[in-house]
């Protein structure tokens, strides 16, 4: 008796990998489809650049490839293939560390009009919702590779501490005290603009 | 400020990225999957290494090597003659040595 699934109309991940190490290299352009799309998503948090989000695309992928036979089907093929992408995702941001000094004078008329909104009372400022994205964005440019992968995971994503972990491989406690440095990190550059935008 | 960032992060959230993937992206990555294997077929996708077992390896090997040179080192120590206890002469040699008086003359034996 075969070990191997039997086929079927729409082939599992665990079969199509099979089929991959068995020497059907052509069939990794099926697991490519499946998860291309995830792995778009999760790249354009870090990277801003279209052409930086396909590097990081490709290169997942492409380790992926090479470490396949590192997966053992204990654990669903995405949840591995997502804890690759985090990694290269991690990477990224520490190969691509910006400066970390942001000012006011860099902030957009919208986004100083956004930041003023939010002093008032009621606090709203709904017409100007691209420029808080691309305030977000600016502030997370600005953190540390380690804040920004773990306030993504955290508050953008709303993973677990748990599920950071396995994605990250980092330990609890570990990822806590990031989390803690990284909202203060936060805490202060916002401040900053803050106080900046007065002057 | 921390209402401020909480405000940046709900803004955040309720925008999330497009997954959306530029036409042919799968193509092109395998056609590098295929570059790939075609330069690395050999070692491509062979087995993991399993760290453990290689580590195991390495240190029975180590443990056995420093056994092998234990009992050499034993059975030479065996095979030599136990000396004859003349270890006076030798200490003899040492103190008269050292007791020896110092030539003044610049080294030069009259």
């Amino acid at each position: 008796m075969s070990l191997l699934p039997e086929p079927s109309a729409v082939p599992s991940d665990l079969e199509l990998v099979h089929a991959v190490r068995s020497g059907e290299t052509e069939r990794f352009e099926e697991l490519i489809c499946r998860y291309q799309a995830r792995l778009f998503v999760m790249a354009r948090r870090y990277a801003r650049r279209e052409d930086e989000v396909e590097d990081i695309v490709q290169e997942i992928l492409l380790k992926a490839y090479t470490r396949l036979e590192t997966w053992r089907g204990d654990a669903p093929f995405e949840h591995w293939l997502m804890r690759l992408g985090t990694r290269i995702c991690y990477d990224f941001l520490r190969q691509h560390q910006r400066s970390r000094e942001i000012t006011s004078t860099e902030l957009s008329g919208d986004e100083v009009d956004w930041m003023e909104c939010q002093a008032l009372p009621d606090g709203r400022a709904d017409g100007k919702a691209d420029a808080a994205r691309t305030l977000v964005a600016r502030v997370l440019d600005r953190l540390s590779p380690a804040s920004r992968l773990v306030i993504t995971l955290l508050e953008l994503e709303d993973k677990s501490v748990k599920e950071v972990a396995a994605l990250t491989g980092w330990s609890v406690p570990v990822i806590k005290v990031r989390a803690f440095r990284a909202r203060l990190e936060m805490k202060r550059l916002i401040e900053r603009l803050d106080r900046e935008k007065y002057l | 400020m921390n209402d401020l960032r909480t405000k940046l992060m709900e803004a955040a959230r309720s925008h999330s990225p497009s997954d959306a993937v530029p036409i042919g992206f799968e193509k092109q990555v395998m056609a590098q999957v295929l570059a790939l294997k075609s330069t690395r077929q050999p070692g491509l996708l062979r087995a993991p290494v399993d760290a453990w077992a290689l580590w195991t390896r390495t240190f029975l090997r180590a443990t056995w090597s420093g056994l092998g040179v234990v009992m050499i080192l034993s059975l030479g120590s065996l095979a030599v003659p136990p000396s004859d206890g003349d270890d006076s002469d030798y200490q003899g040699l040492m103190v008269d040595s050292i007791a020896m008086p110092i030539d003044e003359t610049g080294g030069e034996i009259l």
